[in-house]
């Protein structure tokens, strides 16, 4: 589906995307990363609105860059928001959609399906789309990126500011056209949007791919980087001493009042499994534990750590 | 390519009636004719005098002014609008948006420029200036008003079809043209080359068209063009006013206009035929060049790498 060969992407002295090799056969790959990570470049890259600086790109056998043949067979949506726009989404959508070669009549009820299938009802779709909420302007983008019916489609944040509602019916829409059997690649930022739409994921930061693999693989690495955990309890001091013992306690940081600690642990899944004990064994107790969200930007610090021969 | 850029065109078009659009563009079309009323108020004019006035302000305002509107900005609305990604995945999707805002161009500018002509001939003195010769917008009866006693009027109504005939033939035969398919035939020219200059300015300087393409127009049609030098030859205004001039075959009264048009430089010396075909390689250049630069130049919309 894709082969990425020393791809290197640079505006100017900024380096886009560094150096990234992969190769994806057919099925849904989420292109995690923080902001600013390069995905939008790569993404540009493979739908051919960029040119590569270094490298190559193939996507389903063919180079993107001035590629009409490619440009049937591929869609897209950008993670930009429509502007300055006070067409409706059927006129909008099926622009589009004759743009891809249909005649307007075809393109009209391709439109028309193609919007159905993201929920956009036939109300809202003949109002303009400077009236619309972002959700609904979100559904249109990917409307027109699936009217033509693409043998693989790449979606930047899509769920980009849409309410659990929407992303919930997004998450539908996306699941499905996997188990059609079509490619799907989708950029976030945010893990477990995707978990339940692909099977695989690339990590990238800084415009380096530092990692692939499952979920699975994702969360091994997540679970075993460094972690902070915020403890309230009466007991802090008598908590810290027996914590500091253990292997895996990088640091403990009391709390201003006294009345808790910060601990920070390098095997969370240890820390998690030892505290109960500890605390029944000496009769100790906690009022409250808390700990940083599940977010990647550990895994990525780590990763990148890693790739630069840090740790 | 033809079918994207004709969806294009259709939608674009659609589009571009906007309520404040239209009101402006009502203005841009209405503006030759509200100067003439103010010219014929004040002064006398002369068939030459009006002609070179009519000249400025239809294709040379009007024509220019849609132009620049709808066709200067056709790159920058697609990136500042976050919609480029969507045409940059399309098959042809860049040549289309081009051709498609560009027939868009040239066809507001058409409908303009004669819209400007078909109000400006019957309803200020051009009607009269014009009695001579044949006039498509103008019925029996205005003729028969602006210019002759009412015992005269029923023999010109009668008469009429029988003397655009032979007014046609005679025209015909001494190759000279009358003053409203003379500009007529600069609305056309100007519509097509204008928006094609206007489509290549706006794909080098998409950041700020407008400002750029005003600036160019004041520079090089404007200033340039009316200077006694080679560089006017460079200009699109110099082989445009030369078709315009020559097709119509004027006896020039006015002193200024005949230091102007009587003087070897400002006026090209080839002959129409070819004026006409170097204008339209001017115009198919230019269109090539911003669909070559299009095509090649890669276009980063919003912030995010």
């Amino acid at each position: 589906m894709l082969k990425i060969s020393n791809l290197t992407k640079l505006y100017n002295i900024v380096i886009g995307v560094n150096d990234m090799s992969v190769e994806l056969p057919k099925g849904a790959y989420g292109l995690l990363g923080p902001n600013g990570s390069g995905k939008t470049t790569l993404l540009n890259l493979i739908t051919g609105q960029l040119k590569p600086t270094v490298g190559q790109v193939e996507v389903l056998g063919e180079r993107p860059w001035k590629n009409n043949v490619l440009m049937k067979r591929i869609g897209f949506s950008s993670a930009l928001d429509i502007l300055q726009t006070k067409t409706t989404g059927l006129e909008w959508v099926t622009l589009y959609t004759e743009m891809q070669g249909f005649r307007h009549k075809v393109a009209v009820d391709m439109a028309h399906k193609a919007l159905d299938r993201v929920g956009l009802s036939s109300t809202d779709r003949i109002r303009g789309i400077d009236q619309y909420s972002r959700g609904m302007k979100q559904r249109c983008k990917i409307a027109q990126a699936i009217a033509h019916e693409p043998d693989l489609l790449m979606l930047d944040e899509p769920f980009a500011g849409l309410d659990p509602i929407a992303r919930f019916e997004l998450t539908k829409i996306l699941t499905n056209w996997v188990e059609e059997g079509r490619g799907l690649l989708i950029s976030s930022h945010i893990l477990h949007e995707l978990e339940s739409i692909c099977d695989s994921f690339l990590l990238m930061m800084t415009g380096r791919l530092l990692a692939s693999g499952t979920i699975q693989e994702i969360h091994k690495l997540m679970t075993n980087v460094p972690k902070k955990i915020w403890i309230r309890t009466p007991h802090a001091p008598q908590i810290a001493v027996t914590l500091q013992s253990l292997e895996h306690i990088i640091g403990i940081d009391f709390h201003e009042d006294q009345g808790g600690i910060d601990v920070r642990t390098k095997a969370p899944n240890d820390f998690y499994r030892d505290l109960p004990s500890i605390l029944i064994e000496q009769n100790l107790r906690i009022v409250e534990m808390q700990s940083d969200d599940d977010s990647l930007d550990s895994v990525f610090e780590k990763l990148l750590n890693l790739h630069r021969g840090e740790s | 390519m033809i079918s994207s850029s004709l969806a294009v065109f259709r939608y674009e078009l659609k589009n571009s009636f906007g309520i404040g659009t239209t009101i402006f563009w009502i203005f841009v079309i209405l503006f030759p004719t509200i100067l003439q009323l103010l010219i014929d108020k004040y002064f006398v004019t002369t068939l030459d005098l009006s002609a070179t006035i009519l000249a400025a302000m239809i294709p040379g305002a009007v024509c220019l002014i849609t132009i620049l509107v709808a066709m200067t900005p056709y790159l920058s609305t697609e990136l500042e609008g976050n919609l480029w990604p969507y045409v940059a995945t399309r098959p042809y999707g860049r040549t289309a948006i081009m051709f498609g805002k560009y027939l868009v161009a040239v066809t507001r500018s058409l409908i303009a420029g004669l819209l400007a002509i078909a109000i400006i001939f019957p309803s200020t003195s051009l009607n009269q200036l014009n009695i001579d010769i044949p006039q498509p917008f103008q019925t029996s009866s205005t003729i028969g008003s602006s210019v002759t006693q009412p015992d005269q009027k029923e023999s010109i109504t009668e008469n009429t079809e029988l003397s655009l005939n032979i007014k046609t033939k005679e025209l015909n035969a001494s190759q000279d043209y009358p003053l409203w398919l003379a500009l007529v035939c600069l609305v056309i020219l100007s519509s097509i080359c204008y928006s094609a200059l206007f489509c290549l300015l706006g794909t080098i300087m998409y950041k700020r068209p407008m400002i750029i393409a005003i600036i160019y127009t004041l520079i090089v049609e404007v200033i340039i063009s009316f200077l006694p030098v080679v560089a006017n030859g460079l200009t699109l205004n110099f082989y445009l006013r030369s078709i315009y001039v020559r097709s119509m075959d004027l006896e020039l009264e006015q002193p200024v206009l005949k230091a102007i048009f009587e003087n070897p430089n400002f006026l090209s010396q080839s002959s129409t035929s070819w004026d006409l075909i170097f204008v339209g390689l001017l115009a198919f250049s230019f269109l090539f060049a911003a669909n070559t630069l299009l095509r090649n130049r890669e276009y980063h919309v919003g912030e995010t790498l």
